[in-house]
């Protein structure tokens, strides 16, 4: 089977071997991520006899008797996020909540091309396969490709690293732990993991196509987005304020079942949060498209009503970003209040980190969206170059485009802003302070997921005008 | 021959190396259906490309009513096609998810014309190819027949002067294919608009008034079918 998928993949085309590079570098970026976590986890304690008599430790801070006899405190990292063992879960946990944008990526490159690798398929089946052998076929691809940029990832990964740690000066903290060595259980279960999880992202992503040996590709009837997901998400947000009363009436003694009750409330958030986006969209783009009167907005609103799940799915990653930013934006301020000044520079770099995390986060988001769009334009490159010929403006076009990003954009961020709000009120219940919400910077949340959603579609514009040529158009 | 509503003098064009037109020079009058065919190859979709405005031609002219038209800016040509200009292809003209009446309507619209109006034109003109009844489907749920009758309805909706159509009938069954060709031609002939029909179908070619013929970039012939 990987004999025929890779001899396939050898006789690909370009839009293939695009496909195919970008899953190599998408999982290579998931791979360095999960690393990282692992990583994180893995710094040790540090004891006296690593660093000599003079030394003992205390939660990773390194404190050294000095020749002088002054006592003089020396980190291990610059970073307190990593000196203190408490909080290093939360980074790892961090890192790996990163992968479910690389995922979404994974997801939205295994798309690419798809016109042309289902008509392979089909010619795979009239050659005699079996359903369960094309999709196994169609697996290996993908799974090929995944576990390349597994191996590349941990490459990159260490050569990184090993290039760092040659940077440091001894005797100073390090900026990252580059002196931790990787477990060799854990280093090998993240590059198996990476390539099952990039095969199951794809399959997740591919599940509506079925080959036939005709060449007929069907795709299963596309249901209408519901409003119950409404309750879902009211429910989530809820769900995410049980464990922190619980602990204040000391129903809950132990970290574990308090973490698990806010994930649990967060997931459902998040579920809620896309079920509705699509929800929204769908009725968004039937009262446009019943009023309005300029061809770009009526091509978007159409587009959208007929497939609101498409271009959720496309912004989803965008929306988790959004979700967890805003959760993160409350919880700063609320826990920046209640700290006072004290121990103030030390959440807020811890939150900085969170910032970051999630700006890369939406980095990757945005680039997965650019290669969704691109493969959208690139499937209606025909009816595209059609509408052109017959005298369509390639700015309508063009504003219809932005208009499908854009306009649904702009209520799904806002729902999944509300919701992360809510998520981030519901875990600071207990603090002291009253509830604080940093309207300005969810402003600059929403603002920035919008705004990257635009850029995202704007980077597509190329796409849209080289696939308007009239070389489409031929028939002969 | 009419007095020449569209001329062709000396076309060239090419795909990389390989020529498509090498100086073809034709003339179609006003109200006149003309057939361009010839073998798979021969330069025919080419030719309709570059009179329609699409493409632009490497060396040699355009002309539609006494304006040369290749020189103009592609804003212009655009304007032109969706004015003057009716297109017509094998298949996928039609915007999926617009129904029949907005794909037909979209042209109004780009135009400026209000929504109602628009759709209300749109209306007239599927009822002249006899698909009233399927004005709120979407051209998933039309046969071929029907999704060419929606499509010559968009392609006449602006009452355009001339008509060109690539292979109308290529995708669709003998009758089917008669049926589209004699309500386009009927509802044509009637308006006085200028056809130029893409085939390589003799039965196709027999419709029109007049056959130019194609063969390796260059006019072979231009007569009058039997």
């Amino acid at each position: 089977m990987i004999g025929v998928a890779v001899r396939v993949l050898r006789g690909a085309g370009r839009a293939d071997r695009v496909r195919s590079a970008l899953l190599v570098a998408g999982s290579a970026l998931a791979t360095g991520f999960a690393l990282c976590g692992v990583v994180v986890l893995s710094i040790g304690g540090l004891d006296a006899r690593t660093l000599g008599r003079s030394c003992a430790t205390d939660h990773g801070v390194i404190v050294c008797v000095a020749g002088t006899g002054q006592p003089v405190a020396v980190r291990a990292y610059t970073s307190n996020l990593l000196n203190e063992p408490g909080l290093r879960p939360g980074v790892a946990l961090a890192f790996w909540l990163l992968l479910i944008p690389v995922l979404v990526f994974l997801g939205q490159c295994a798309r690419i091309a798809a016109a042309r690798r289902d008509r392979r398929l089909a010619a795979l089946r009239l050659a005699g396969a079996t359903p369960g052998q094309v999709a196994r076929i169609a697996a290996t691809d993908t799974g090929v490709c995944c576990a390349l940029g597994a191996l590349a990832g941990l490459g990159g990964f260490l050569l990184l690293r090993a290039a760092v740690e040659a940077g440091h000066v001894a005797g100073t903290p390090r900026t990252l732990p580059t002196d931790v060595g990787l477990p060799v259980l854990e280093t090998v279960a993240v590059v198996a993991a990476v390539p099952l999880l990039g095969v199951a992202a794809s399959v997740l992503a591919l599940r509506r196509v079925v080959a036939t040996p005709l060449g007929l590709v069907r795709r299963r009837q596309v249901t209408a987005p519901a409003g119950w997901p409404a309750v879902l998400l009211a429910f989530g947000v809820a769900a995410t304020a049980l464990p922190t009363a619980l602990l204040r009436q000391g129903h809950i003694r132990t970290v574990a079942p308090f973490v698990a009750l806010v994930l649990a409330g967060v997931l459902l958030s998040v579920a809620g949060v896309l079920l509705s986006a699509a929800w929204l969209t769908g009725r968004c783009a039937r009262l446009l498209a019943r009023h309005t009167r300029r061809p770009a907005v009526l091509l978007a609103a159409r587009r959208l009503e007929r497939d609101p799940h498409g271009q959720t799915r496309a912004t989803s990653a965008v929306l988790l970003c959004v979700l967890f930013a805003a959760g993160a934006s409350v919880m700063r301020a609320l826990t920046l209040d209640s700290v006072g000044s004290g121990n103030g520079d030390f959440y807020a770099s811890a939150y900085d980190l969170v910032t970051a995390a999630v700006g890369i986060a939406l980095a990757v988001a945005a680039t997965g969206l650019v290669v969704a769009n691109v493969e959208a334009v690139v499937e209606r490159r025909r009816e595209l170059a059609a509408l052109v010929a017959a005298g369509t403006p390639r700015g309508t076009l063009r504003r219809a485009l932005l208009a499908q990003s854009v306009l649904p954009a702009v209520p799904a961020v806002l729902v999944a802003a509300l919701a992360g709000t809510g998520i981030g009120v519901a875990l600071g219940a207990g603090a002291e302070t009253g509830t604080h919400i940093p309207v300005l910077r969810l402003v600059v949340v929403a603002g920035v997921a919008v705004g990257s959603i635009g850029l995202a579609t704007a980077l597509t514009l190329p796409a849209l005008n080289q696939s308007v040529h009239p070389g489409e158009l031929r028939f002969e | 021959m009419r007095e020449p509503v569209l001329e062709a003098r000396s076309l060239v064009r090419s795909y990389g190396d390989t020529p498509a037109l090498r100086g073809v020079s034709v003339a179609v009058g006003a109200g006149e259906v003309v057939a361009v065919t010839g073998p798979s190859g021969s330069g025919k979709s080419t030719l309709l490309h570059c009179l329609a405005g699409i493409l632009r031609p490497e060396a040699g002219e355009v002309h539609f009513a006494g304006t040369r038209i290749d020189t103009l800016s592609e804003a212009r040509r655009t304007t032109l096609r969706r004015g003057q200009f009716g297109v017509l292809f094998q298949f996928g003209q039609l915007v999926p998810e617009l129904t029949a009446a907005e794909n037909v309507a979209l042209p109004l619209l780009l135009d400026r014309h209000g929504r109602a109006e628009s759709l209300t034109a749109a209306r007239g003109w599927l009822d002249r190819f006899e698909v009233t009844d399927l004005a709120d489907r979407r051209p998933g749920e039309l046969s071929g027949g029907q999704a060419q009758r929606v499509a010559m309805a968009r392609a006449l909706v602006t009452e355009p002067q001339v008509v060109f159509a690539d292979e109308p009938t290529g995708a669709l069954d003998a009758l089917a294919g008669e049926r589209v060709l004699t309500a386009l031609l009927g509802v044509a002939r009637r308006a006085g608009t200028t056809v130029l029909l893409v085939t390589h179908d003799t039965t196709v070619a027999a419709y029109a008034d007049r056959e130019i013929g194609l063969r390796d970039g260059a006019v072979e012939r231009a007569d009058v079918p039997a």
